[in-house]
Parts: structure tokens; C-alpha cells; sequence
């Protein structure tokens, strides 16, 4: 049970209670709180108040505060229509309305619906004090740094995402973000791994144009991974819908995209 | 830490840890709206709240997270002591049944109508979102919302709520507000656990980490250390008396094979140990101290490995009969294991425990050689529903048990106080007088709350300690220690002639009963005699073997087996009619049961003794079959837009019974009170079903007096009538007949005193409406009848009786239609439209039977493609929240969805009525698979019909 919460008066100070006090960021509580969290800290800290959760406008991009909640995110008309959709995914109106947008990314789950959809919109995170990097990056080296701005650039070409679950409110099988641009193409997939991966060498080859077909790039998908079982769902199974899917969709940006 | 907010319009400052949940922080500063169904999960929406104009989870804030702000709850919306438009809409358009979440779903809703005063069907869906209903189902919550939008507007807005029957009669057959619905959305303290009082011990239970071992050693001594440890119960400590915990009537048709706390366990999750303690804290404390030394034993997980030759023997204690031992009793009995204890059977069932097999049993009619000799075409399929599948309550199991004086009170959340009451008795070794149930509001039963499963130990840890004890299951124990659907698996073969007549048909039936044998027998034969009536064949023959095995306990479920036979059954019936090349309704048609009939297959599918064969009197299927192929455009192959997307259509006719006739028992006393009101006690329980309203409702028909003149008091062991309980679809028929006939008696009563007030024959006096005596001279209000029999010169206050027990039968029937949509690609099941025909005889509550038909099609939809509960290979269940386990909610509707009443009037139902709940789970799996057989032509004869079942059958995925 968590003992203490510190309520500090400034992001740095968040950072310097964090490192002090061994303690865990809490925002808006879905992961830290959440009966099946595999974290289950004495100490947080408490970033609301704290963490921008407004849209903002940057010269051709957009600035996200990481603490906007993802119905927020939803019902935001600025933001890419992929990234709203990729927020619904979550099927509950009042998970929405208390999970934020960089607590989904730093809890890092490979069923994360957003992380799909930032990483094939070329996000960056903006950590307080720290570097702008790519989410990718900060997937694999930024775990515990505090995220204080989604930096979404303007990028090229049509973007799509898409899930499989069993049913509404059901964990996903799958998770998939595709964008499809003249030199670029960027097919992201969660639950087919420990995180949510992208397909570097499938999208060489669709870019290239060596990948024509949608089942060549079935094809390819399907080579390129090897999600383990989930509970209710077998490998092969959760290996061909990821192939299926992500074919069907690149074909479909690219068809749009041209 | 202090914390300040503001809770409904008022500022408070309390005190608090800074991580104390919210939900519980709420609960202990007096809100009792504000549930908990999944221990933080998010799932169930019980614990929704207000906070500063969104609606989040209070179980997923820390106290320190609502520093500083405003929280509502539903105590906000009727803070003037009315019902809010949202409120009154919801009570109205017959969404609140057990109600456990319905504050909730007024929080929604009024959230919604505050961000979109007229929503759309999507926008009623995302505001729905967070919210798990498992009785109602979701359809009608379109209707509510519609009804608040406009009350809203107008306070006396209203719209059509539920067709009406009977225009002769003034409350039944007509919408009618459930006399409990309004307590219910006001969130009012009407629960088990709203009764806890200060004070009151913590009863927690340290769970089997095996599915199958022995208790070599257990060590509760450093537990027993802890300050504020009142006592730890052990099977070192309890008494070795051996019961079942299926709630049937007296003798049970299962076998006594559990005791309070056992030296071995049987599943995961078994129980190990019991701790009464001051606090929850200090329970989960002690529980953590305990040293337990187990002797593991292979678990035992399907069938199959249940019946191999080898298999580790889960029941190895002496077996005795209390009656009827079989001959072969003592060569049984070679080898018990001592610490296994016994296994009492009261009759023969069948079993034989050695070979793992709980219950057996065989019947049939006419000459099966000579029916399949005669037959064109013969088909035999194997049918595996085999899923796990869990009743989900909101309301998990709770009791509180206190002393007063030397009598033993149990507030309890039960579908059977009497039998609550006579188990426990029997555990206890008291007399059933020393005890008394209290039934409180259910928050969801299901047929899990027909058994015993925590009420008779917690009974013994007040019993012991002088304490009062709660016990609340967390939704964890609710998948390892609640009872479940019986995993089965049915061989049906089927013989029939080139013209479609069915000649001959065998079932074959193995079920999985779990560790324990409760409802062994009667559930796997439900499954049959709920199924093969359907048809009418001369020559029918059934085989039912039992098993035991280490999954989680298993039980009664809502349906009885009848899901699972009628999947196996119907499915059958597709397959022939595929092999004839007819239409499915043309052969369905060519074999129903109908009106008229005698079904002498009942003569062998009695509930562990003999049964009798039953006419049917009233059948609505072929009205329902008429009326349902119309609406869906049977016949007509629809096309999607989507290549890949094949669109297919399915039916399936089911039945259930109304009661079970000679066994169960209904009583219901009726007392005339000194103003003419009436108060009405009986000993059904109304486990959300709105079988209080059906018992008021006809009370007050034939008293012709306003409802609000008729108060009911149900499941009260002390201050109502014996009841059987409500199980088996019996609330209508049984209990509601018992209350029918007290107030018939009351009526007879009436007339007779008035008379004598009057001074009129009796035969001159009617009874007229609005409570009134009407005689050739004069009028007398009840008002002044009371007044005249209950004063010191007159007869006595008058008191009307109702008992009703009966051999005959009314079996509710039904067609469901199922058009589902099936993605070639990805193997994605879209149930595009879903009609549900029922025959409920005369709906004395419509609105409540609709809303029962929608819940049971959601559940039975969620049973058929979603739900299961996944082992690995240690007989460890895998998904015990609700999330993981995955039931529908309002996202997975069907796209178009409508109940349908089919009228008919049974000569046996009060009113004409028979059951309409249960019956209505028995549709979907078999409607939707034979769709998916006419969408893509593959037939899946397993649950769950998942995306990856459709792949691999056709032929995607090796």
C-alpha cells in the first residue's frame, strides 16, 4: 500500500523527490493503481497540477502535454485522427478519463494502444530537464525519466491504426500502427513481443518497393515475428492476425497515399 | 493526512493514510453507493464516482490523489429527496434488477445528458463504456436514457415502455415499477454488506496454492500471535460432518463430499484455513503466517483425464449411502485413503468416486436399434463446450453472521435461505430454529448463489467466537472457490427419414462437476431434459457420466446444463438437416414439440427419482419461428459490402421448465393491517428478478387495491413462509402461485367478514377497486374491515395462506434468430442482428421480462464466443479478474437486438405465466454457430467460438 505522496510545486522538484525517495511517478493512477499493476510502490509522486495537458500548436507540428487524459487526446480536433482513434481503442470512457498520455507510454506495455500510433507518427518525447528523443528511444532508454510534452511532427503520407481484441473491453491480441509515405513506411505492432516493435526491415521492403502484394507483405510480416501464446489466444494465431492485419493495412495507406 | 473535499455539495475534511483507496475511504465515511466488484480492476464500474466533472473509478484513486476537489455520487442526483429524471427513467424503463451498479449507471447517464442533452445510440454506448451489466443485459438502457432525455425537459415526459398484456387486469401484464428499484438507484443501504456493523471481526481464507495435494502439516501458531487475531480455523479444529453445498431440496441428489475445512484439497483456491480478526489488515496478516506443509498430488483437469484408467482418484475416502447402498458397496470401499474422510451419498446416483465419476445415470424411451433401423440418414457429432465458464455477480458472495443471544443471525446474499438455514443447521449441529436468514437485496445470482459457499463456515466462526463475522469474497475467490458452468462434452447421434421425421436419437453426455459433486447428477440431466423434449421422436436415449476433477468448483449456472445440451441438440439438428438438404426451419418445423403433446421422455428424467411423463399445454414456438423468420428475412442471403466478410443466418428453439414439479414448495401468508393495507410475507427470494413485484402485483390484482397497499417481506426464514428457493426458474411459478393463492384466501377471508359486518350474504358482495366491499346495501372500505375484525369484539385480524405444490408443468419455449457476419480474413464474429422469441406464457412484469431476455442473450453471447476460465497445466486458473476473463459489455450488442413476448396462456402459470429468464440463455451458442455454418460453411462444435476457431476451421491456421 502506498504510505507517502508528495505533492511538489514544480516538475524539477517531481524529478528531485523521485530520485530522493525512491519513489513512483503517479498521474492519473490506471497503471500505479491498477489491481493488475506489477508495480505496488510505497512512495509516489504526484504529477497532477504539475504536467501540461494541452495541445499546442508548434510550427508544423503539434506539442502534446503528457498529462492530458486520453478522452482529452480523443476529443481533441487538432490531434491526428490515428492517434484519437488509437486512444478510443481503450474501451472504457472512464479509464479515458483518468489515464494520460505519458503515463501510457512510460507504463510501456506492449498492449499500449497509443505507443503503436506515436511511434508510426514519428513522436518524440520532450522528459523534463532532458533531450528530445524519439518514442522508440525512450521506450528502450528513458524508463523513469518524466515525460512532459508529446512532440508530434508533420509527417508524410497516410497513417492507420487498428486492433484485434476478443471483445469491447477485452486485452487486445493486437495492436498496429502503419504509415505509408513516399520514402518512409513505419508498421509498428504490439503484443507480439515483450514491447510494442516495429518492422524496420519489412518497411525497407515496402518502401523499396520489393513488397508489391499484400501477401507478400503478409509474407513478410508473418517471417518477421513470433509472438508467444497469449491466454486465450495460440502464437500461430496472434503470428497470422499480425500478418493479416499489417498486410491489409499498409496496402490500404498505400492505396490511400497514392 | 488530512484531506479536504467536497462530497455532494458539502465540504469535508477527513482524515486518512495518504494511499487509502477511495473506494473504501468513501464507504467508511458513509457512502454506501459506491461498490466494489473487482477489487480495483476497473472493470465493473461499481465504484464509479463524480470527480470534478469527469466520471472516474474510485477504486483506482489513492486518497491523496482528491485533495482539493468535488466528488459526487449518486446520493447527489436525489439529494432533494426525489428521484432524479435519470433516476426515475432507469426505474421506469426496467434496467435496475439486482441493481448492485445501478448508481453507477446513473452517474453515467446523467453525465452524459449533462455533456449531450440528445445523445445517439454511440454516444450511449461510449457513456456506457465503463459499465458491466450481467442481468438486464444493455438493449433497454437505450430506452432509459432516451426517457431522461426527455424528463429533463418535462418531468411527465413518458414513452412506450413494454407491450401490455391483458387488458382486463390493471397491474399484471402491464410495466410496473419494481417495488425495490427505487431503493436500488438511490443506491440505498439494501446489501449484505451495508448490515456490517462497528465492531464487526474480518473473516479471511487462506486458499490451496494446489489444485490437488494433501495437508501434511499446517502451523497456525505464529498467526496466532498477531494482536487482534480472534481465532484461525483449520480442519484440526473443525468438525468432521460431511454435507454438500448444492442448495436443493432435502435429500440432495449430490453427494455429501466436503466438509468445513478438509485435509485435502481439491482445487486451487481450496480452502486451507479460515481467520477471524479484528480488521481485513490484521486477517491478511495472519493468513501470511500460517505454515502449511502440502503432499502434492497430479491434478486432474478435462474429462478425459478424469475417465483414464490411471487417473489420480480426487475422492479416495469411504464411500456410504444413507439409503440404497449398491451391491458392490464393500469392493468400493477396498483401500480408502484415511485422510480423505468420506463421501456420503443420500441415494444412488451413480456414482462410483474410484473411477472418478460423481453421478451416472441412463434412461430412455421406445427401441433406439429399431429407430435408426428405420432411418434414411444417420449423423453422429461430437459437441464440446467445454469452456469454463463463471456466473460473474457484481455482487461477489457475501455474508455477515452475528449472534443474538443464542440464536445465530445470517444476513445473507442467497437464492435458498431455507436451505442456507437447514445446511448450516446440520454443520453447526444446531436446531434449525437457533438460526435465522435474513435474504437481503441480491446483487446478482445467476444460479452460483443457489449453493452454500461461504455462509456455513463464517456461520461457524460466529458460532465458535461469539463474534460477528464478514466475509465478502474478492473477485479472485470468486473464479477459484464460486461455483461455475460444468464443462461438457455430448455425442449426439441422430436418425432420420428422407422426409425430415426424426427416428431415433441417442446423447451421450460427459460432464466435468469439478472437486465437488454439487448438482452433479442434476445439472448433466437438465441438459438433456431441457433439450430433447424439444423434439418429438418415439425413440430417445441418454447416457450421463459425471466426473470428478481439480478445476474450480463447479454448480448451478443460470440455464442448468440446458445451454450445453440445447448447443449439442441444435447443433445436431442443423447438421441432419444439412445431411437431408432442408431448410433448418422446415426441419426444425417437421420435429417440434408442440401444443398438445404428451413428452414421455420425462418419464426418465427425473431429478434423481422417477419422473413423469407431462403434456404440454401451452407452446408459443410456432407463433415465435413464424415471427422470427419474418424479421430476420429467412431465406434471404444478405451480401456485405466486404469481400471478406460472409454474412450467414441461424435459429435455434429452446425450452427450460418452470419449477420442478414435485419437488419444490412455495408458502406465502398475507395479513390484513388496521388501515386496509396489506402486508404480504412470503419465502420466495427475489434475487433481482423482480419476483417481489410479480407477488405484489398479483396480490394487489385480486385484492383490487393499489400496489403501494401490498408491502412485501420475502426470504426472512424467521418472519416468512417456507420456500425451496429461487432456483430452476421457479420464482413465477412456485413462489408467485403461493402468493396468488394467499391472496385468493385473503379475498375469501374478506368477503366473509364483511359479510358478517354487512349483514349481507356473502354471495351478494364484491370486491371492487379501489379496496373496497361492495354489497347490495352498502359499501365497506378494507379501512373499515380492519377496523372491525381487528377491534376488541371482532374476529380476528384476517390472515390469508397460500401453499402451493403441483405435479404439472409449464415449459416456457422460445426461438432465437441469430444473422452474424464472419471475416474470412481474420475470423472475426460480428452478431449483426439477434431476435429473441419467447414464450413466457402471460409476462407478469414485461418490462422486467424483456430486460431479462436481453441479459440472458448478452451472457449466453459472451459464454459462446468470449468467456473461459484458462488453467495451465497445474490446475492454476490464469484469468481471475474480470478483464482477463472477458464478458461482454454494451460494445459487444448485437447491432439490432429485440425481445420478443410471444403470448401464450398456460392453464398451471399464475395468470397464465411461466419462467422467462433462464430459459433465455439457451439460444445463442446454437443460433450463432449454425449462422457461422451458413455464413462460411464450417461447422465449430466447440466453445468458445473465438476468431482463431474460425481460422483454423477454415483451414488459416494449422
Amino acid at each position: 500500500m502506498i504510505q507517502y505522496a508528495y505533492r511538489p510545486a514544480s516538475l524539477s522538484e517531481a524529478v528531485e523527490l523521485r530520485e530522493k525517495e525512491q519513489a513512483v511517478y503517479l498521474s492519473g493512477g490506471t497503471w500505479v493503481n491498477w489491481a493488475g499493476s506489477d508495480i505496488h510502490p510505497q512512495k509516489v509522486v504526484l504529477l497532477e497540477d504539475l504536467l501540461p495537458d494541452m495541445v499546442e500548436k508548434v510550427n508544423d507540428g503539434l506539442e502534446i502535454g503528457s498529462g492530458i487524459t486520453l478522452q482529452t487526446l480523443m476529443d481533441a480536433e487538432d490531434v491526428p485522427g490515428p492517434l484519437r482513434q488509437a486512444a478510443g481503442f481503450i474501451f472504457s470512457r472512464s479509464v479515458r478519463n483518468m489515464a494520460t498520455l505519458g503515463g501510457n507510454i512510460a507504463a510501456n506495455r506492449t498492449d499500449s494502444c497509443v505507443i503503436p500510433a506515436l511511434i508510426a507518427l514519428n513522436a518524440r518525447i520532450k522528459t523534463v530537464g532532458g533531450a528530445e528523443i524519439p518514442v522508440e528511444d525512450y521506450l528502450t532508454q528513458g524508463e523513469g525519466t518524466l515525460i512532459e510534452w508529446v512532440v508530434l511532427p508533420k509527417v508524410a503520407g497516410r497513417c492507420m491504426v487498428d486492433r484485434a481484441a476478443l471483445s469491447a473491453a477485452a486485452c487486445p491480441t493486437l495492436t498496429l500502427a502503419v504509415r505509408v509515405a513516399e520514402e518512409e513506411t513505419v508498421i509498428t505492432l504490439g503484443c507480439v513481443a515483450d514491447r510494442v516493435v516495429r518492422l524496420k526491415t519489412v518497411e525497407e521492403r515496402v518502401t523499396s518497393g520489393e513488397l508489391m502484394t499484400e501477401e507478400d507483405i503478409f509474407k513478410a510480416v508473418y517471417a518477421g515475428v513470433d509472438p508467444p501464446a497469449g491466454l486465450k489466444e495460440s502464437g500461430a494465431y496472434r503470428r497470422y492476425i499480425a500478418a493479416t492485419m499489417a498486410a491489409r493495412v499498409v496496402t490500404e495507406c498505400r492505396g490511400m497515399a497514392s | 493526512m488530512k484531506i479536504k473535499i467536497v462530497l455532494n455539495g458539502t465540504p469535508r475534511e477527513i482524515y486518512t493514510e495518504p494511499g487509502e483507496n477511495v473506494q473504501n475511504l468513501l464507504k467508511r465515511i458513509g457512502i454506501a453507493s459506491v461498490r466494489d466488484s473487482d477489487n480495483g480492476y476497473a472493470f465493473a464500474g461499481s465504484d464509479l464516482i463524480w470527480l470534478d466533472g469527469k466520471i472516474v473509478y474510485a477504486s483506482l484513486l489513492i486518497a491523496a490523489q482528491i485533495d482539493g476537489k468535488e466528488i459526487r455520487t449518486v446520493e447527489y442526483l436525489s439529494r432533494d429527496g426525489v428521484l432524479s429524471p435519470v433516476q426515475s427513467a432507469m426505474v421506469d424503463a426496467g434496467v435496475v434488477q439486482s441493481g448492485y451498479n445501478m448508481p453507477a449507471a446513473a452517474l453515467l447517464i446523467d453525465d452524459l445528458l449533462s455533456r449531450i442533452p440528445n445523445p445517439g445510440k454511440e454516444d450511449i454506448k461510449d457513456a456506457l463504456s465503463p459499465l458491466f451489466v450481467r442481468d438486464s443485459g444493455y438493449e433497454q438502457f437505450f430506452k432509459a436514457v432516451a426517457l431522461a432525455a426527455g424528463r429533463r425537459k418535462d418531468p411527465n415526459y413518458t414513452s412506450p415502455i413494454a407491450p401490455k398484456f391483458r387488458d382486463d387486469l390493471r397491474f399484471v401484464g402491464k410495466a410496473m415499477r419494481k417495488v425495490d428499484a427505487v431503493r436500488l438507484v438511490r443506491g440505498e443501504r439494501v446489501f449484505v454488506e451495508d448490515r456490517v456493523e462497528p465492531g464487526a471481526c474480518v473473516m479471511k481464507v487462506l486458499r490451496s496454492p494446489h489444485a490437488h495435494a494433501y495437508i501434511n502439516t499446517i502451523d497456525t501458531s505464529a498467526a496466532r500471535k498477531i494482536p487482534g487475531v480472534v481465532e484461525i480455523f483449520t480442519h484440526e479444529n473443525t468438525p468432521e460432518i460431511w454435507y454438500t453445498q448444492a442448495g436443493q431440496a432435502f435429500p440432495e441428489p449430490s453427494p455429501y463430499d466436503r466438509r468445513l475445512l478438509d485435509r485435502k484439497v481439491r482445487h486451487t483456491g481450496d480452502r486451507v484455513a479460515a481467520v477471524v480478526a479484528e480488521t481485513e489488515a490484521i486477517a491478511g496478516a495472519a493468513l501470511a503466517k500460517i505454515r502449511v506443509a502440502y503432499e502434492v498430488l497430479p491434478p486432474v483437469l478435462t474429462i478425459d483425464e478424469a475417465a483414464a484408467p490411471e487417473a489420480p482418484i480426487i475422492h479416495n475416502g469411504k464411500i456410504e449411502y444413507r439409503t440404497g447402498a449398491p451391491a458392490d458397496l464393500a469392493e468400493q470401499n477396498k483401500n480408502p485413503d484415511p485422510r480423505e474422510g468420506k463421501i456420503l451419498y443420500p441415494f444412488p446416483i451413480g456414482g462410483d468416486p474410484r473411477r472418478n465419476i460423481a453421478a451416472s445415470v441412463t434412461g430412455g424411451i421406445g427401441n433406439i436399434e429399431k429407430g435408426f433401423n428405420e432411418a434414411d440418414v444417420v449423423i453422429e457429432r461430437t459437441y464440446e463446450p467445454v469452456s469454463h465458464i463463471q456466473c460473474t455477480p457484481l455482487e461477489t458472495h457475501v455474508v455477515y453472521t452475528k449472534m443474538e443471544g443464542d440464536r445465530l443471525i445470517m444476513h445473507c446474499s442467497t437464492q435458498v435461505p431455507f436451505h442456507v438455514r437447514r445446511i448450516t443447521a446440520s454443520v453447526l449441529g444446531i436446531p434449525e430454529n437457533r438460526i435465522r436468514v435474513i435474504k437481503e437485496r441480491v446483487g446478482g445470482g445467476y444460479g452460483s448463489k443457489q449453493d452454500i459457499l461461504l455462509e456455513e463456515l463464517c456461520a461457524y466462526a460466529t458460532y465458535q467466537t461469539g463474534r460477528a463475522v464478514f466475509y465478502k469474497y474478492t473477485r479472485e475467490e470468486e473464479f477459484e472457490a464460486a461455483s461455475t458452468r460444468k464443462p461438457m462434452k455430448i455425442r449426439v447421434k441422430l436418425g432420420a427419414k428422407k422426409d425430415g421425421k426424426l427416428t431415433a436419437i441417442t446423447m451421450d453426455l460427459k460432464a466435468n462437476t469439478g472437486p465437488y459433486g454439487a448438482h452433479a447428477l442434476t445439472v448433466p440431466m437438465n441438459a438433456c431434459s431441457k433439450s430433447l423434449p424439444l423434439f418429438l421422436c418415439d425413440n430417445v436415449r441418454f447416457d450421463v457420466t459425471v466426473y470428478y476433477s481439480n478445476i474450480s468448483p463447479t454448480g448451478a449456472y443460470q440455464g442448468y446444463g440446458a445451454p450445453k445440451g440445447s448447443f449439442a441438440m441444435q447443433m445436431a439438428a442443423a447438421e441432419m438437416a444439412e445431411a437431408l438438404g432442408m431448410d433448418l426451419l422446415d426441419f426444425l418445423e417437421c420435429n417440434r414439440v408442440r401444443e398438445g403433446v404428451m413428452l414421455e421422455i420425462l418419464k426418465c428424467l427425473g431429478e434423481g427419482r422417477e419422473g413423469v411423463a407431462a403434456p404440454v399445454e401451452s407452446c408459443g414456438l410456432g407463433p415465435a419461428l413464424d415471427q422470427g423468420a419474418d424479421m430476420i428475412a429467412w431465406g434471404k442471403r444478405e451480401i456485405s459490402d466486404d469481400p471478406d466478410v460472409k454474412i450467414g443466418k441461424g435459429v435455434a428453439i429452446v425450452q427450460q421448465g418452470s419449477g420442478l414439479p414435485g419437488l419444490d414448495q412455495s408458502n406465502a401468508t398475507i395479513k390484513m393491517l388496521g388501515d386496509g393495507t396489506f402486508m404480504l410475507f412470503t419465502g420466495g427470494a427475489d434475487l433481482g428478478t423482480g419476483l417481489d413485484t410479480v407477488c405484489v402485483k398479483m396480490a394487489a390484482e385480486v385484492l383490487a387495491t393499489e400496489m403501494a397497499s401490498v408491502g412485501i417481506l420475502s426470504g426472512d426464514t424467521d418472519n416468512t413462509p417456507y420456500d425451496s428457493g429461487a432456483f430452476a426458474s421457479s420464482g413465477t411459478f412456485f413462489s408467485g402461485s403461493a402468493a396468488l393463492l394467499a391472496a385468493r384466501d385473503m379475498k375469501q377471508k374478506i368477503l366473509k367478514a364483511a359479510a358478517r359486518v354487512m349483514e349481507e350474504n356473502e354471495d351478494t358482495l364484491k370486491i371492487v377497486y379501489p379496496g373496497k366491499i361492495v354489497g347490495k346495501k352498502e359499501e365497506l372500505t378494507y379501512k373499515q374491515l380492519a377496523w372491525h375484525t381487528q377491534a376488541g369484539e371482532g374476529i380476528g385480524q384476517l390472515i390469508g395462506e397460500g401453499h402451493f405444490t403441483t405435479d404439472k408443468s409449464a415449459f416456457p419455449y422460445g426461438a432465437h434468430f441469430a444473422q452474424v457476419a464472419v471475416n474470412t480474413r481474420t475470423g472475426a464474429i460480428t452478431v449483426q442482428k439477434y431476435y429473441a422469441l419467447m414464450d413466457a406464457g402471460m409476462p407478469i412484469n414485461p418490462e422486467l421480462a424483456e430486460g431479462q431476455i436481453y441479459g440472458a442473450v448478452v451472457k449466453s453471447l459472451g459464454h459462446t464466443l468470449y468467456e473461459n476460465i484458462i488453467y495451465d497445466k497445474k490446475g492454476h486458473p490464469l484469468n481471475t479478474n474480470l478483464r482477463a476473463y472477458g464478458p461482454p459489455m454494451i460494445g459487444d450488442v448485437p447491432e439490432k437486438f429485440k425481445a420478443v413476448l410471444i403470448h401464450t396462456d398456460d392453464p398451471y402459470g399464475p395468470y397464465g405465466a411461466k419462467s422467462v429468464s433462464e430459459v433465455s440463455v439457451n439460444g445463442a451458442a446454437p443460433a450463432v454457430a449454425s449462422a457461422i455454418h451458413d455464413a462460411v460453411g464450417i461447422w465449430i462444435r466447440r466453445w468458445p467460438i473465438t476468431p482463431e476457431a474460425i481460422l483454423r476451421g477454415l483451414g488459416k491456421i494449422g
